[in-house]
């Protein structure tokens, strides 16, 4: 039965077919065979016995009257007949009296038996049957039959089955491989439609529905299948092409923006930058102006009224134009270093945190001493980054823990990290004033201060450092609560994980 | 060629009979003449069929078999005392499933109750007589004399070559209402009445 499941599945029809028509034909033809042969051999003893009885009732007078030579003339009648090898008439008293040979020469007759009987016997049919007139014996004919006759007949009659099963055979071989088509057809058919499809990708094929039975059925299911998944496909290529297209778009608005970004900060630095020089040209022309009017002789409620405005009055306008310039120019600034991280190219490399975190901490020195902070650094895991924009991203979360720092008590600044899976998570935690729940979210938005009134800054710092670590594919959250302090959770791609993607050919960086 | 067969036969038999005959413990002898004829009496009553009307047919009465005329069937011939071989054949035997009877008569009334007569060859002058009442009786007629049977005796006994033969008058054994079994017409010469009157 394992050759079985091999076959295809027209030469399994062909097999199945073919062991049910053998096991049909074979039981049938052994029944009919045996129970031919068995009628072959009661006719030849039917036969035999007829014979029999005519030839006893032939030899009843000549027994009688004691006549053998008559009584030889009728056994001589068996020459006609070639299955009868021997005969002999035994009288009353059971001796033999008369003895037929088909051929001369051997025949011993057999020890009589009284009673009618018939057996097959070596290769012989032996006959025994009284001769009886008016119910009395007069004597016993002994019949001989050779079956080499039946033996021929058996032999001729099973070569003519024989040779009719092998035409059955291969009759039903024939009509099995003709329309063992009819089923097999259909499902190679399908089976050749799957193997497109999945080779092509080709979802537009269709199979032709054929007859109404299962098969049918099983086609118009696929044809479904198929229409359904050909629509999903249509559908999700389309999604795909909408949400590339946006993409692109969005990536052109995001340029554009920086673009217009960097140009208006860097062209409007040119004016600020001549507002800036002609405020303090017009400083110093007042203090000139100032000094004239001093020597000058003037009647003194004039001289009070000028130096009022001289000393006063300008002096402070000069002083808010000045400040606000700064302001701008630091905004200006500000906002082209946002842009500027943008708009540069990122190198990655393997980054040494604890080498990163020691050149910041001598760049910090100063101003830690001064707040006098205490600042501990864990052991810290290297991650896969720009190392400029790293820099520049733990300056500004340190320089933001110092500007917060609680002036109630000693400040205190800690930086750990630690490997996450196929990424590293570092936490930057101070004990500072901490961020009201409400800003929490708002914090990463552009110019966004937490009480501009009280600290200095143009609400770019935490904005940066949100574009560096989406530039990076990391993450970054805030935990904080007001009065005790913050922590910047920032999630980074380990050097593992980086390495597997730039195996992969669908790697972006 | 038939010559041949009989030879053969008869070598056989020369083999077999000897052996067969050792049986009864006598030596090889040709049976007697009328012991032959006794038995071939039994032998036609089985091979031939009464008349319906005949009291053999009634199973309750014996077999009657009558000889008329001087009696041939003495052991030793002409000898009384010898006894005969009828009585001898048949004191204990049943023919056609009837006890035996035999009856040796001299007159012609005698003939009625007999089945089977055997008509000597000492009664030719009274044998039109005896079959016309034969025949009124339903008597199977049998004889040993040659030209009986044309003058109507049912049966009569000849040789040839040393064979115990019979010839059977078809016509008059018909006439008479008795039906002949065929196996046995095959075996008898049938003798025709006309070739009487020729």
């Amino acid at each position: 039965m394992k050759i079985f499941r091999y076959l295809s599945i027209k030469n399994k029809l062909i097999a199945l077919v073919l062991m049910v028509a053998l096991s049909a034909i074979g039981l049938g033809s052994a029944l009919v065979i045996y129970n031919d042969l068995k009628t072959f051999k009661k006719d030849m003893v039917n036969n035999t016995d007829t014979l029999a009885k005519f030839l006893a009732e032939a030899c009843q007078a000549p027994l009688a009257f004691d006549m053998g030579d008559e009584l030889r003339e009728e056994l001589d009648k068996l020459k006609g007949l070639p299955s009868i090898e021997n005969a002999c008439v035994y009288n009353e008293e059971g001796d033999v009296f008369a003895v037929y040979e088909k051929s001369p020469g051997g025949f011993i007759p057999p020890a009589i038996q009284e009673s009618a009987s018939s057996e097959f016997k070596g290769d012989y049919l032996h006959v025994f049957l009284p001769v009886l007139v008016k119910n009395k014996r007069y004597g016993t004919l002994y019949l001989r039959a050779s079956t080499a006759l039946l033996d021929q007949k058996i032999n001729d009659y099973l070569k003519t089955m024989g040779f009719g099963l092998i035409g059955l055979i291969l009759l039903t071989y024939l009509l099995a491989a003709r329309f063992q088509r009819g089923i097999s057809q259909p499902i190679l058919r399908l089976a050749r439609v799957t193997d497109h499809i999945t080779r092509d990708a080709d979802y537009s094929v269709r199979v032709k529905k054929e007859g109404a039975d299962e098969i049918g059925t099983l086609y118009e299911g696929f044809n479904n299948m198929l229409e359904q998944i050909h629509l999903r496909e249509k559908q999700r290529d389309e999604a795909e092409a909408e949400q590339r297209r946006l993409m692109v778009e969005l990536e052109e608005k995001n340029k554009e923006l920086e673009q217009v970004v960097y140009v208006t900060s860097h062209d409007l630095r040119s004016p600020l930058v001549n507002i800036q020089g002609f405020s303090k040209e017009l400083g110093f022309s007042l203090k000139e102006f100032a000094s004239l009017i001093e020597t000058e002789d003037l009647p003194p409620d004039v001289k009070k009224r000028f130096s009022l405005i001289l000393e006063e009055d300008i002096p402070d306008s000069l002083k808010y134009i000045l400040s606000s310039t700064t302001k701008m120019d630091n905004l200006l600034s500000g906002l082209l270093k946002l842009s500027r991280v943008g708009r540069t190219t990122t190198t990655f490399s393997n980054i040494d945190m604890n080498e990163l975190i020691t050149e910041i901490n001598h760049a910090f020195e100063f101003q830690l001493k001064e707040a006098g902070v205490e600042f501990k650094v864990d052991d810290l895991p290297s991650c896969f980054g720009d190392e400029t924009q790293l820099n520049q991203m733990f300056s500004n979360l340190l320089s933001n823990a110092l500007k917060y720092l609680d002036p109630k008590r000693p400040g205190k600044i800690h930086i750990t990290g630690r490997q996450q899976g196929d990424r590293v998570v570092y936490c930057v935690s101070d004990n500072g004033t901490g961020i009201p729940k409400g800003h929490q979210k708002k914090v990463f938005q552009i110019f966004h201060r937490l009480n501009p009134e009280d600290t200095e800054g143009e609400g770019l710092g935490l904005t940066i450092v949100n574009k560096i670590v989406s530039r990076h594919g990391g993450k970054i959250r805030v935990k904080s609560e007001p009065g005790k302090g913050s922590r910047f959770f920032i999630s980074l791609p380990s050097l593992k994980s980086i390495k597997e993607k730039i195996n992969s050919p669908t790697a972006q960086y | 060629m038939d010559k041949m067969k009989r030879i053969l036969t008869a070598l056989l038999l020369l083999v077999l009979v000897p052996v067969c005959s050792l049986a009864d413990g006598e030596g090889e002898q040709e049976p007697p003449e009328y012991r032959v004829k006794g038995v071939f009496l039994e032998k036609f009553a089985d091979f031939v069929d009464w008349p319906n009307d005949s009291s053999v047919n009634n199973k309750s009465t014996p077999f009657c078999i009558c000889a008329i005329g001087e009696n041939p069937f003495f052991v030793v011939k002409n000898d009384k005392n010898s006894g005969d071989w009828l009585h001898l054949l048949y004191n204990n035997r049943k023919i056609r499933g009837k006890k035996a009877k035999i009856r040796f008569i001299s007159n012609v009334k005698d003939i009625p109750g007999c089945h089977l007569l055997f008509i000597s060859r000492s009664e030719k002058k009274n044998l039109s007589k005896i079959i016309s009442t034969a025949n009124k009786n339903h008597t199977l007629t049998v004889s040993d004399t040659p030209g009986f049977s044309k003058k109507g005796v049912h049966i009569n006994f000849y040789i040839e070559k040393d064979y115990q033969k019979f010839e059977v008058n078809e016509t008059a054994i018909r006439k008479s209402g008795f039906r002949v079994s065929y196996h046995m017409l095959k075996l008898a010469k049938i003798v025709f009445p006309w070739e009487e009157r020729k």
